[in-house]
Formats: structure tokens, C-alpha cells, sequence
């Protein structure tokens, strides 16, 4: 088995406790990754309506 | 029907381009729309200028084309608003999110409603009647020219032979 040199092991090491410790922060995260792309979304339909509604 | 100017999409396109970079933030482009409104100083100029009696009909042009201009980018934002609003229903996200976007969509829309129906409309009642009326018989003129060409084309085989 393939042991991970000492400086992946603590990067892998924190970035586990840390997903660990903050699960609601990810929650959250996830939620405003959501939004943004829902708002996306949004503008995006908003501008293909617009163009239809210029006067030629 | 009821189709803005290309100045009006232009602006319109931009407010929802200022939307688009800050999506990390709520939409707030009727602030972004509302900056080119707000300029009393231009306004002010204009209505001492109609009284003026050489420059007075340029002044009297140029305010009407400003209302106009005005009142065709507010009344574009809000049916466009109202649209997307209505599709946001059909978007392959979490109701609750839907929820945000729609409050989102509605202050903006209330804004720009507020400023039409208590600003334009109260401010300058004469202009917004002859800015409706001529919006109206544009789309009466664009909707015949439609069934004009519709007729054309379908009479136009049986008049070649």
C-alpha cells in the first residue's frame, strides 16, 4: 500500500477535519453556489427575452 | 407587439451585463438603470429652455425624447421582469431558491413600477398619454403590417399563376 509523503497527508489530513468540522458551512456554500447560478439563470433568460423585443 | 428602441436594449442589456458580473450579489439593476434617470440638472436645463423662444421647440423636442426614451426603458424592464418571472417556475432549481430569485426580481420591478406610476406619470402626465398613445398605434401599425404580409404570402402563389 502507497503511504502519502508527510506534506499530502496534512493537506489531505485538514482538508478532511475541516469538511468535517463545518458541514452547515458547506450547506450554505452549496445553497449560495445555487443561487449564483440561478441568478445566472435569470439574467440570462431575461437577455434572450430582451433581444426578442427590439424593434427592428 | 409593445418592441423597444435599440437605445432601450442596449441599456437594458447593459443593466443585466452589471447584473451578470455582480452575481454574487442580489440583481440590483434597476440602480444600475436608474443613474441615467436621475440627472435633475440636464431636466432642469430643458424646462427653462422651452421658454425660451428660439431654442424653446428644440427644448420641448429634446424633453419629449428623454420621457420617451424613459418611459420605454421602464416599461420594457417590467414586462420583461414580468416574463421571466413567470418562466422561473419552469427553471430546474429548488423552490426555495426560486423564492429568493423571485423577491429579488420583484423589488426591482416595484422600483421601477414606483418611478413610472409616481414619478413619469404625475411629473408629466401629457408626455406619458402621447408616449402610450404612440406606442399603442405603433403596435396597431406593426400588427396590419404583419397580416398584410401574411396575405401577401399566401396570396402570392395564386397571383403568379
Amino acid at each position: 500500500m502507497m503511504t502519502p509523503c508527510p506534506f499530502a497527508f496534512r493537506l489531505l489530513d485538514r482538508n478532511v477535519k475541516k469538511s468535517g468540522n463545518s458541514e452547515l458551512d458547506e450547506v450554505n456554500e452549496s445553497d449560495e453556489a445555487l443561487i449564483i447560478e440561478a441568478r445566472d439563470r435569470y439574467i440570462m433568460t431575461l437577455k434572450v427575452f430582451l433581444s426578442t423585443r427590439i424593434r427592428n | 407587439m409593445n418592441q423597444c428602441n435599440p437605445d432601450t436594449y442596449i441599456l437594458l442589456v447593459e443593466s443585466s451585463n452589471w447584473d451578470l458580473d455582480n452575481d454574487a450579489y442580489p440583481m440590483n439593476s434597476w440602480d444600475y438603470i436608474s443613474t441615467y434617470f436621475f440627472n435633475d440638472y440636464y431636466m432642469k436645463t430643458l424646462n427653462y429652455l422651452k421658454f425660451v423662444p428660439v431654442v424653446g421647440n428644440f427644448a420641448k423636442g429634446a424633453i419629449f425624447k428623454q420621457l420617451s426614451f424613459v418611459y420605454d426603458v421602464v416599461s420594457t424592464y417590467l414586462i420583461a421582469h414580468e416574463k421571466v418571472e413567470a418562466m422561473v417556475s419552469s427553471f430546474p432549481i429548488p423552490e426555495e431558491i426560486m423564492l429568493i430569485m423571485l423577491k429579488e426580481s420583484e423589488e426591482n420591478r416595484k422600483m421601477a413600477e414606483d418611478y413610472l406610476t409616481n414619478y413619469l406619470s404625475v411629473s408629466f402626465p401629457e408626455i406619458t398619454k402621447s408616449i402610450q398613445n404612440l406606442k399603442a398605434a405603433y403596435s396597431i401599425l406593426t400588427r396590419q403590417k404583419r397580416i398584410a404580409y401574411i396575405i401577401n404570402m399566401s396570396f402570392l402563389p395564386i397571383i403568379k399563376y
